[in-house]
């Protein structure tokens, strides 16, 4: 019976990991107990040396997404409202879902095998024998570096998303930029960027939680370091997928 | 300094320590002895709250530190140090960064003063001119000495070694054993160390406990451990002896 119900025990187990660790972090975040210099490290380490391949990847997005949709549009003959819809659909959905999975695999992995090798090598509890909060110095400022870099991450390849499109739009269909951006304004709302921020910026807490928990609760030398950085990938991109559907509902 | 009061502590439906009463005074050196799984680091472990007691009573210097809160705890924390068995250097940090860790955290020191505490810690065990070799550049030997050397930056009145000088050779043993009382005699700290080795235990020891199935069966110094009449303890020290003449201990 128990072996039945197992798979849920887990969930709820895990669930509760999380919203624990959510708690303590928050306490710290409450009482701006939050290590600046190491925050700023962890914005560059983790949020600028992203920026590289977030770029590449909403880029090509955008290009293939324009590929596919100026031969629908010029095959019904309305090219003027591409740009529009591809600011839209970038804006609301891929800019901040790309972004977040290709963070998710560069960073997220990154948290948890950090954490992970300090908590199997006693350096976590070495941190704790000199009188430091593991969740105070490990979390927090990783925590706070994600909540300030990803939606910063997302705006950028957002917009190169959105040019990359017009490029492709541009050179195989010879859409001028006036008509492309014609109907941006029209599409997109100053509502819609707010929402794509606090897409991000969920999406940051989600990486940043999930990654802290699988490191900190690594067990079994080498091999446990590896598990946990899996699983830290994995379950961040079903979350992802899982809160876009829940924040597009409660958003628009 | 230290004393605990039928302390109690299980993993899940596994007894690790089972009311165990022990008490360590200021300026004693103890030696924790015992088979693995004994329950010699679970009690170190315990003492620093690094993990959670079932039931029981731990207080360090007079006050109850079982039932505190964690940011309460870290106050008492600043006043020990522990040294792990494997050093557990923040291998992000070079040796001076791993020594200065709890100055730069918990002072206002300047950076003049914080360099020259660690100047100096790291002279007091031997690897001064070492500041900037990161972890994964040190022996074993070098590890734990740079452990000690961070576990005496807030200088400690309690210090707490867990296996000292398991897999080290008898030079750096004696290196290490030279260390434990030179901090005393320097720094005047109160010790407890964790050790299955009889020599390092004798040499160091004002007493030696010999911990058995989460109990502590005998306490003394090492010569009366020796006479005992306990079957365990005398299976035990004449395994040990074995282990080290045939050149595994």
């Amino acid at each position: 019976m128990e072996a039945l119900f197992r798979p849920v025990i887990d969930i709820i187990e895990y669930v509760g990991k999380l919203a624990l660790m959510l708690v303590k972090t928050l306490y710290f975040f409450l009482r701006l107990a939050i290590d600046i210099p190491l925050t700023i490290f962890h914005m560059s380490n983790m949020g600028v040396n992203s920026i590289p391949i977030a770029i590449l990847v909403v880029g090509f997005t955008g290009m293939i997404m324009s590929v596919q949709i100026m031969e629908q549009a010029v095959r019904f003959g309305t090219i003027a409202p591409v740009g529009g819809g591809m600011a839209f659909v970038m804006v609301r959905e891929l800019g901040p879902v790309l972004t977040a999975v290709v963070l998710a695999g560069r960073v997220g992995s990154a948290i948890a095998s950090e954490i992970g090798t300090m908590k199997v090598s006693e350096q976590v509890d070495a941190l704790r024998s000199l009188a430091t909060n593991p969740i105070q110095y490990l979390v927090v400022p990783r925590m706070a570096a994600l909540i300030i870099m990803i939606p910063v991450v997302c705006i950028l390849s957002t917009l190169v998303g959105i040019m990359a499109s017009f490029w492709v739009a541009n050179f195989m269909y010879g859409v001028e930029w006036e008509m492309f951006y014609s109907y941006i304004p029209r599409f997109v709302s100053v509502y819609d960027i707010t929402a794509m921020m606090i897409k991000s910026s969920v999406f940051a807490v989600t990486i940043s939680l999930i990654g802290c928990v699988e490191g900190m609760y690594t067990e079994g030398g080498a091999f446990g370091v590896g598990q946990a950085t899996t699983r830290s990938v994995v379950v961040s991109i079903v979350a992802i997928f899982a809160l876009n559907f829940l924040l597009t509902f409660i958003l628009f | 300094m230290i004393v605990t009061k039928n302390l109690k502590v299980k993993y899940g439906r596994t007894t690790i320590i089972e009311g165990l009463d022990f008490s360590v005074k200021e300026g004693e050196i103890v030696s924790l002895m015992g088979g693995s799984g004994c329950g010699k680091s679970t009690l170190l472990r315990a003492i620093m709250r690094l993990i959670s007691i079932t039931e029981g009573e731990i207080y360090i210097e007079g006050r109850r530190t079982d039932n505190i809160s964690e940011a309460r705890m870290n106050e008492v924390r600043k006043k020990m140090g522990m040294v792990f068995q494997e050093g557990a250097l923040f291998d992000s940090m070079n040796v001076s960064e791993n020594v200065a860790f709890a100055l730069r955290r918990h002072t206002r020191m300047k950076e003049k003063e914080i360099q020259e505490i660690v100047m100096e810690r790291l002279e007091a065990v031997g690897l001064a001119g070492s500041e900037k070799k990161m972890p994964d550049e040190l022996s074993g030997g070098m590890q734990r000495r740079v452990g000690v050397a961070r576990a005496l930056a807030l200088s400690p009145k309690i210090l707490l070694y867990d296996e000292p000088t398991t897999g080290l050779d008898p030079v750096l043993t004696a290196t290490v054993v030279e260390l434990i009382l030179k901090m005393r005699e320097r720094y005047g700290t109160t010790s407890v160390v964790v050790t299955h080795d009889i020599g390092a235990a004798a040499r160091v020891s004002d007493r030696v406990a010999m911990m058995h199935r989460g109990r502590i069966l005998e306490e003394g110094t090492m010569r009366d451990l020796e006479e005992s009449k306990d079957e365990y303890i005398k299976h035990f020290l004449n395994a040990m002896r074995y282990e080290t003449l045939s050149g595994r201990g």
